[in-house]
């Protein structure tokens, strides 16, 4: 079954919606219920309507909902689905139809035994965040191990540490239907950090499926503590991201110097983590703070990082 | 350049004590005396003016942590420790009865000094069976634009500590 | 909330004993007894003043007084002396959980404010035992 919602429709518009959902159930593949709020698998927004079209569209494929334009215009500079006005059953039908491959593209049970190159993994990702793998075995020749990414617990065999593991060259990953006896019960690891760690480590390159790189990220919840202790640039990336007005990463990298593939690496892991959300504009000004007082140099902030690291004397 | 001083506070017990004594180069100044109200039940001491603690940089410049009075009614003191500081480090202890509302409490009364600097939240013994999720104390911060980091620690641990330092000059450096 | 609190006994002992010391001196206006980490236990002010806020601040206050004199490797804190153009604030340890403050004019000299207040505080002491 799959849900519906809409953004911005006129009264008179989502009466109309409403009774061709109704209608059209015989028509499409799968079922389609009219949802009222929440998350909806998929939202006709009204780009006419809206004063910020742009954010509304950009949050809910942050969530991986997926986004129907619904305008008067005919044309659009984007792939995403769109329905001209006024609605019609014919027009839905087929943009419906079109959302059901989307939605399914990722539902291939999703193994990868070759493992070779950082663009093989990728794909892992988008299965995770979708909701479609929560259980993962992930294995490299002495090493395997277990990773249950709703309880955010792991379990371990082998020479490997679970961040070697997952990254190891020669890894195959398989996912896991969660029923399935996986013969680690009763060593479970809890790691409060596990999705933002797999997240980071098992990304190619590439952000996950439905973000932008030309987005504007915002960090709502910094990494738990024990992701901060494997990753000494978490605290950099975190402190840029959560800003007033989040970050691109393009300006990640102009503040940071951090290379932006990191920068993408922790960007997943935050997604994974539910920890980050698109924003529509910046809205930082330069420093609209009074009385606030200069900075210390940069030097002393590196300086002070330098010496907490140092073992005391 | 402003002078190098950290301000660690939060409720009484939360480890401000603990903490400085597991950063610091030299031995902690500390100004603890007997409790004499309820608060003895679970600690015998408690500080009542500042612990002050020091840990000296490459270039030979110092950073002073300075630890407050948990209580309220020590109020005065907090004004006094935080005049000039760099930012300030709440912890939060989950063994106490509304975790919740004590770090309300604190951010409330140190906020003209967090919206001037910056703030890290310390959260100790969260292994309590009544200890509220990171997300619910992240909750605490909606008010605010900047979301601070939030962080579950052992205070006892110089490492964490060095970790709750290390985001509060982050958030300095970069989150202003 | 637990407090420390005087019996009825200690507490007309206080007053007693207060009544004594401002009959020696009349530079002195405030008489407060509080607790080391802070409370107020028992008082008698002439002049309206925040008996609960002076009570804190004096443990913080005393509790410096003795981390300083450690620090600079003197032995045993007596007193902390707060000396003003129109007053002095002294206060000191009665045994190990309380503190005398005694507050004065510039009428008082030092010298017997210091011991009007040892005095007061052996008193206590001994009654308290
Ligand atoms: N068992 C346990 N004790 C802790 C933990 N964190 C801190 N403590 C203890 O809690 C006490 C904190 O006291 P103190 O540092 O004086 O707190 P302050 O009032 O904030 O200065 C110390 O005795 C610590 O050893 C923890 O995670 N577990
Ligand atoms: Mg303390």
């Amino acid at each position: 079954m799959k849900t519906l919602s809409c953004k911005g429709l006129t009264d008179k518009d989502q009466l109309v919606l409403r009774s061709l959902v109704d209608l059209m159930i015989s028509r499409t593949s799968d079922d389609w219920t009219y949802s009222e709020e929440g998350e909806s698998d998929v939202v006709i927004v009204d780009t006419d309507n809206l004063s910020d079209p742009r954010n509304v569209i950009d949050e809910i494929e942050a969530r991986n909902g997926v986004a129907i334009e619904y305008s008067n215009s005919n044309t659009s500079d984007t792939s995403r689905l769109r329905i001209q006005k006024p609605l019609r059953a014919a027009n839905l039908i087929s943009v419906f139809n079109s959302v059901e491959s989307r939605l399914t593209r990722g539902e291939i049970p999703y193994t990868n035994n070759t493992g070779n190159t950082a663009g093989d993994t990728a794909g892992i990702l988008d299965l995770i965040s979708a909701g479609k793998a929560t259980l993962l075995r992930v294995s490299s020749r002495d090493s395997s191990c277990v990773i249950d990414l709703s309880s955010c617990r792991y379990s371990i065999r082998g020479s490997l540490s679970l961040a070697e593991l997952l990254v190891s060259p020669e890894k195959a990953i398989t996912t896991l239907a969660p029923e399935e006896p996986q013969g680690h019960e009763d060593d479970w690891q809890p790691m409060p950090s596990l999705q933002w760690l797999v997240g980071m480590k098992l990304s190619g390159g590439e952000l996950i499926g439905n973000l932008h790189a030309g987005s504007r990220f915002k960090l709502h919840h910094w990494p738990p503590a024990d992701l901060a202790k494997l990753e000494p640039q978490a605290m950099t990336l975190s402190a840029i991201l959560s800003r007033k007005s989040g970050a691109t990463i393009d300006e990640v990298v102009a503040k940071s110097g951090i290379p932006d593939s990191d920068i993408i690496r922790f960007i997943n892991g935050a997604y994974l983590a539910k920890a980050i959300s698109i924003r529509a504009v910046s809205t930082d000004t330069e420093d609209d703070t009074p009385n606030r007082p200069e900075p210390p140099s940069k030097g002393l902030f590196d300086m002070i990082r330098n010496r907490l690291t140092r073992k005391p004397r | 350049m402003p002078e190098i001083k950290l301000i660690i506070t939060g409720p009484p017990g939360a480890g401000k004590t603990t903490a400085i004594e597991a950063i610091s180069e030299t031995p902690p100044v500390r100004t603890d005396t007997r409790t004499t109200d309820d608060l003895s039940s679970v600690k015998d001491e408690t500080t009542v003016a500042m612990d002050f603690g020091e840990i000296t940089l490459e270039s030979g410049e110092k950073v002073f942590l300075y630890g407050t009075p948990g209580q309220r009614r020590f109020e005065f003191m907090w004004k006094i420790l935080v005049e000039g500081g760099l930012g300030l480090i709440i912890l939060v202890d989950c063994s106490r009865p509304d975790p919740i509302d004590d770090l309300k409490m604190y951010l409330e009364n140190f906020s003209d000094f967090i919206e001037r600097t910056g703030v890290v939240v310390g959260i100790t013994r969260t292994s309590e069976p009544d200890a509220p999720e990171l997300t619910e104390f992240y909750e605490c911060l909606e008010s605010n634009d900047r979301v601070f980091p939030i962080l579950d620690v052992d205070i006892r641990e110089r490492e964490d500590v060095a970790l709750l330092i290390n985001a509060l000059v982050s958030t300095l450096e970069f989150s202003r | 909330m637990s407090q420390y609190k005087f019996s009825e006994r200690s507490e007309a002992f206080c007053q007693d004993m207060f009544q004594q010391m401002l009959d020696t001196s009349d530079a002195i206006y405030g008489i407060l007894i509080s607790t080391v980490d802070g409370h107020d236990v028992s008082k008698h002010f002439l002049k309206e003043m925040p008996a609960s806020k002076l009570s804190a601040m004096m443990s913080s206050i005393l509790a410096l007084g003795e981390t300083i004199a450690v620090e600079a490797q003197q032995q045993r804190c007596r007193y902390v002396i707060v000396e003003n153009s129109d007053g002095y604030i002294l206060t000191l340890k009665i045994k190990d959980k309380l503190i005398l403050s005694v507050i004065a004019t510039t009428n008082a000299n030092l010298g017997m404010l210091h011991s009007v207040s040892r005095n007061a505080a052996e008193k206590l002491a001994a009654h308290l035992r």
